[in-house]
């Protein structure tokens, strides 16, 4: 596997070897680019969904729906809106909550929408992949390190925030209180910049 | 735990991006950015953030690899690629209609038989309770008063319809209103129309007027 395209934190540049992979799905249904898409996504995916309290059956399962998502719908995927990472991130999410109401009726939907990936369709969300990301690193750059370290360990290792109290020292209290700040401030650098742009 | 505090709206949102909230939340979030524009620039943002979050995840061990791998080749070839549904036609009716994350949680579950009258005025559908939340949609005549109540835990309210004020701020259609146990309130529903909302407690409301006491064991019910 190529690293040339790869950056620290994982990220990946939306021209990057996933999104090529996911077309040659869509273009070809090319089951060598899907098993290698399936490799490094199920997994993380159902890690993803463990750390945030799945039990490990219910993510396997999920992640095994988002990956036949990914396989028969892999034609809906645009690179200029999102990573590969984002897309079937946004899928997983959507699956978790499906999976509740399925459990209430006891009965899955065919028909379900909730399949499809949900369409930005404002300005605001139409930036592209590059672009967003970009912004995205420069904002949370521009974080006090202090708000950088807690957004670091509450979003990116998805920890919880008992759990950032522990690793940081910190009272309860305190980190939800800076967590808060450090959204909002991590808010408003986005959006002046997005304000500029938009000019 | 459902979030305390009006000004951690956008923390919520982080959860929402994240999957990390509890799942009446994350409908709640959803249906919230389809009536609203407002804040849907920022969870994209968020959104991009939480998918380098699964770039960089520790991979867990997949059990039965060949076997899934095998089930999703076996799925067949028949299914072609299907066009993503855009907003649905708009469909002429003096409502707006319930956006489509509830209809889609609700299933058949809309019959409107299944809304309790709890006072003159203000009925309640129970959606159930998932992650130690209660969910319910709410409706509230034009006007009309609920009763003066505080929460043990937290309410996180969507305005679907119509709007309302409770002493603390005014809220209309596609606004999120949080309270907590600090807050002691009296929602009244706007004058000029009734008032729908999806209200998510994760503690019974307590209510604390003189007449609220008497109703309370209806709302708790
Ligand atoms: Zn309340
Ligand atoms: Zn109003």
């Amino acid at each position: 596997m190529k690293t040339v395209n790869r950056v620290r934190d994982g990220q990946v540049s939306p021209n990057d070897e996933w999104a090529d992979l996911v077309e040659r799905v869509a273009t070809s249904r090319d089951r060598d680019a899907f098993v290698r898409l399936f490799d490094h996504y199920a997994p993380r995916i159902s890690g993803h969904l463990q750390r945030i309290g799945t039990d490990p059956a219910t993510a396997e399962e999920l992640a095994q729906e988002v990956m036949v998502v990914l396989w028969r719908k892999a034609a809906l995927f645009d690179r200029q809106k999102s990573s590969v990472g984002t897309w079937l991130f946004r899928i997983a999410r959507n699956r978790r909550i499906d999976l509740a109401r399925r459990d209430r009726s006891g009965a899955i939907d065919q028909t379900d929408p909730s399949l499809q990936p949900s369409e930005p369709e404002d300005l605001g969300t139409q930036l592209d992949t590059q672009r967003r990301e970009a912004r995205i690193r420069a904002a949370l750059s521009s974080l006090p390190a202090e708000q950088y370290e807690l957004v670091q360990l509450a979003f990116f290792k998805g920890l919880s925030h008992t759990q950032v109290a522990a690793a940081t020292g910190q009272p309860l209290g305190t980190v939800k209180s800076r967590l808060r700040l450090a959204f909002t401030r991590l808010r408003r650098i986005l959006e002046a910049d997005a304000a500029v742009d938009v000019d | 735990m459902l979030p305390s505090r009006a000004d951690e709206l956008d923390a919520l949102f982080a959860g929402y991006a994240l999957g990390t909230l509890p799942l009446p939340l994350q409908l709640l979030v959803d249906a919230h950015l389809e009536i609203s524009t407002r804040n849907r620039g920022f969870v994209a943002d968020l959104e991009a953030m939480a998918g380098r979050t699964l770039e960089s995840a520790e991979p867990a061990g997949l059990s039965d690899r060949d076997r899934r791998l095998a089930a999703i080749f076996n799925l067949g070839e028949d299914d072609a690629p299907i066009a993503p549904t855009m907003s649905e036609p708009e469909v002429e009716s003096e409502r707006p209609r319930m956006p489509a994350a509830i209809r889609r949680f609700l299933g058949g579950d809309s019959d409107p038989s299944r809304w309790k009258k709890v006072l003159p005025g203000f009925r309640e559908l129970k959606l159930g309770e998932f992650d130690g939340c209660r969910t319910s949609l709410m409706w509230i005549r034009a006007g009309q008063a609920m009763p003066v109540h505080t929460h043990e835990g937290a309410e996180v309210t969507l305005v679907l319809e119509g709007g309302f004020a409770d002493g603390i701020g005014h809220y209309e259609a596609g606004d999120i209103a949080i309270a907590d146990d600090t807050v002691d309130h009296r929602p009244v529903a706007d004058a000029d129309g009734d008032c729908i909302c999806l209200a998510i407690t994760d503690a019974p409301l307590r209510l604390t007027g003189p007449i609220g006491r008497l109703f309370n064991p209806l709302i708790r019910g």
